[in-house]
């Protein structure tokens, strides 16, 4: 009655806008990164995911490494899928909510630039529902590339727990990536994985002003483990991880 | 039901994008939905009546963007008509639009190296207000 309209032409992506609300329920969320690629990051996110649920946190693991996903590999995942339901629900997996988008495309090769992979990062954020849990541990891609810049952009709240061999190209990309999480937001600390030597690298590290949360020797038995949780529980990988995360990792979180 | 998570999306974004006086002003949105993710129009427009319904008395008006293709390698550019999925490769693609990435190739050279230009996606296109 006698009203004028007004309009505001935009065009507005929504899919950012619902993130905080899906994540609400989730205390901590952890990245798990690195400079390089083959340091270990995925097996480590997934064995700390394992660990984090067996000392009876609510933990979920996501597999954003959407072009070489690997999670589901280490872990012998198969025949599982999220539930529709308002969005997607991630299914459980040895008790913990489990998402990858090995769900939907299988071992088929899906080649991505940078829009495509901050798509998928969007979309799946969006419309993932993880409820309640204490951890959702986060497997990235190396470098500082755009999944990185992504889930800083989006999460805030975000953590990143750093993964780098002894090996100088580890090294040195680290500690770019270091510099990025330093100014971007805040980080755990770093670990070493697949130490060969005995002296590690934990004075160089803490000369860099980072906390250091301990080394991970080279386990040749790890890789017999892949696909099997109960053979990769009895390696020497997974006792120095879950030292580390029950005597440093959880003092720091 | 993944449609009624987009339309939360689409409330939240719009609540969010306007001062809390301007969104009880809110009459009208209108919503871009990208050919390619095949979403189902009465289901989302439902999702959004239901949510909308809760906040305010808005109406909302969706439409379809057709989807638009080049291929980065030849230049070939091509629309969804071109783009012959089974059934189940429509459903990934419903949920994540790039997955068609994993099964289609360009028509003409078959290079996954492709741009979706248009058509991709939920967009807020326009916010109407009563004065």
């Amino acid at each position: 009655m006698g009203e004028e309209n007004s309009s505001e032409e935009i065009m507005m992506d929504p899919r950012a806008y619902i993130i905080e609300e899906r994540l609400r329920g989730v205390r901590r969320i952890i990245a798990v990164a690195g400079g390089k690629g083959g340091v270990g990051k995925s097996l480590i996110a997934s064995s700390l995911a394992l660990i984090l649920k067996d000392t009876g946190m609510r933990t979920g693991l996501f597999d954003l490494d959407f072009t070489s996903p690997s999670t589901h590999l280490i872990l012998g995942v198969r025949d599982l899928a999220p539930k529709e339901e308002k969005g997607l629900i991630p299914p459980d997996f040895l008790g913990m909510k489990y998402m990858t988008l090995v769900y939907f495309i299988g071992d088929s090769p899906l080649p991505l630039r940078g829009e495509g992979i901050s798509n998928v990062i969007l979309e799946l954020f969006a419309i993932t529902r993880w409820g309640e849990l204490d951890f959702l541990i986060l497997d990235i891609p190396p470098g500082i590339s755009d999944t990185t810049l992504d889930i800083i952009k989006y999460i805030p709240q975000i953590r990143f727990l750093i993964i780098t061999t002894g090996s100088i190209l580890a090294l040195t990309t680290a500690k770019k990536l270091i510099e990025i999480v330093r100014d971007e937001t805040s980080m755990i600390g770093i670990l070493e994985n697949m130490r060969r030597e005995s002296r590690g690298i934990e004075r160089r590290i803490k000369s860099w002003g980072v906390d250091f949360l301990g080394s991970i020797p080279f386990d040749k038995d790890v890789e017999n483990s892949l696909g099997n949780v109960q053979l990769l529980k009895k390696t020497e990988f997974w006792k120095a991880l879950n030292r580390i995360v029950k005597e440093k990792f959880l003092n720091r979180i | 039901m993944h449609e009624w998570a987009l339309a939360e999306a689409v409330i939240r974004a719009v609540q969010e994008k306007t001062e809390k006086d301007v969104w009880r002003r809110v009459k009208s949105i209108y919503v871009e939905v990208g050919e390619l993710q095949q979403i189902d129009l009465d289901t989302f427009t439902d999702a959004l009546n239901t949510i909308g319904n809760s906040i305010g008395d808005i109406k909302f008006v969706v439409r379809v963007k057709r989807a638009k293709f080049k291929c980065r390698r030849c230049g070939y550019s091509w629309s969804m008509k071109e783009v012959d999925l089974d059934e189940e490769i429509q459903e990934i693609v419903h949920f994540v639009p790039e997955a068609l990435y994993s099964f289609f190739k360009c028509p003409e050279c078959g290079s996954r190296d492709y741009n979706l230009m248009e058509g991709r996606g939920v967009w807020v296109k326009k916010i109407v207000l009563k004065k």
